[in-house]
């Protein structure tokens, strides 16, 4: 989904956004939530999560960590900066095990950490958790 | 009193809500400093609340601890205990890159014969909690890091092993039945 083909995105309502440059990683958590209840972004950068959020996204973020551009630390540094984080339950989503520590003064904006390959029961019950602690 | 204090980060909200759910109200004042924004912390109560019958707060500064209660550290203010039983709310600099940091809390707390204190380190990135841990410690408290096997994030806990000879380190299901033991001990 794309903005341009969605003007339902500035309405109210959670969504799950998902942040990653690897269309095949977007594809399948698209398909994964296909029968979900709830609208699912997909945004190839941050510059695209940004422009999400500033048409009103509310919801679930899982964030790759790196993209081309802005990476998944430099988007969440802009989301905080430009006080986004309203309504917003961030997740990284990376094939990285070990985290950049030298990151620490954003691990408060990170919710959880989802590693790939992931476990699509497991990531559908979380992100189903988080929408619910949202709403 | 019992005075338990849990420490949590990146990926603690989860392991925070499997120890939390269906725990009855139990003889212990339990404080969660969760790192988060102020944004989350209403509904991280809200969410807590659901899943024990125990009495769960966000303090306003002022509280004097009472066993039965979980106090929730509020986004963006650190929770000191002033006197070892009241709380106050400190928008002091941040600590460990954080606030509320888990090290203020754990370290506001002195030597106090008729308090038994409890320190618990959950999943999470960098050390915030491993001074506080060790502090705990030499004031005689019991302390618990969540085994970094089991962790989303293990550097907090691996942190206060570095700095401490813990009690135990164990997994969130092995936590859980450590937190109803306590009311019974």
């Amino acid at each position: 989904m794309s903005l341009s083909d969605d003007p339902e995105i500035s309405v109210s309502g959670l969504g799950l956004m998902v942040v990653d440059d690897d269309e095949d990683i977007l594809f399948t958590v698209q398909s994964l939530f296909k029968k979900s209840p709830f609208p699912v972004y997909l945004a190839h950068s941050g510059q695209e999560c940004l422009s999400y959020l500033d048409q009103g996204f509310k919801g679930v973020i899982l964030m790759d960590i790196m993209m081309p551009g802005l990476d998944g630390w430099e988007t969440i540094q802009e989301i905080v900066k430009r006080d986004k984080m309203h309504d917003l339950i961030i997740s990284m989503f990376t094939a990285k095990d070990v985290p950049d520590t030298t990151l620490d003064h954003l691990k408060e904006y990170v919710f959880d950490y989802i590693t790939k390959p992931f476990e699509p029961e497991k990531l559908i019950a979380l992100v189903d958790d988080y929408l619910t602690l949202l709403d | 009193m019992n005075i338990l204090i849990i420490g949590s980060s990146t990926g603690g909200p989860r392991v925070v809500f499997e120890l939390f759910n269906g725990l009855p109200t139990i003889p212990v004042a339990i404080i969660i400093v969760q790192h988060m924004p102020e944004s989350t912390t209403q509904r991280f109560t809200k969410r807590l609340s659901q899943l024990t019958s125990m009495n769960v707060i966000i303090p306003k500064g002022g509280e004097n601890l009472k066993q039965g209660t979980v106090y929730v550290a509020p986004g963006d203010s650190h929770l000191v205990l002033k006197n070892n039983e009241t709380i106050l709310l400190e928008k002091t600099e941040k600590v460990n890159f954080v606030r509320p940091s888990i090290d203020v809390t754990m370290m506001s707390l002195t030597r106090e014969p008729r308090h038994s204190y409890y320190g618990i380190i959950l999943s999470g990135m960098g050390q915030d909690g491993a001074q506080g841990i060790s502090h705990l410690k030499r004031l005689g408290g019991h302390v618990i890091v969540q085994n970094p096997g089991t962790c989303i994030i293990k550097s907090m806990p691996e942190s206060a092993m570095r700095l401490t000879k813990v009690d135990q380190v164990l997994s969130p299901e092995e936590i859980k039945k450590f937190i109803w033991s306590i009311g019974k001990s």
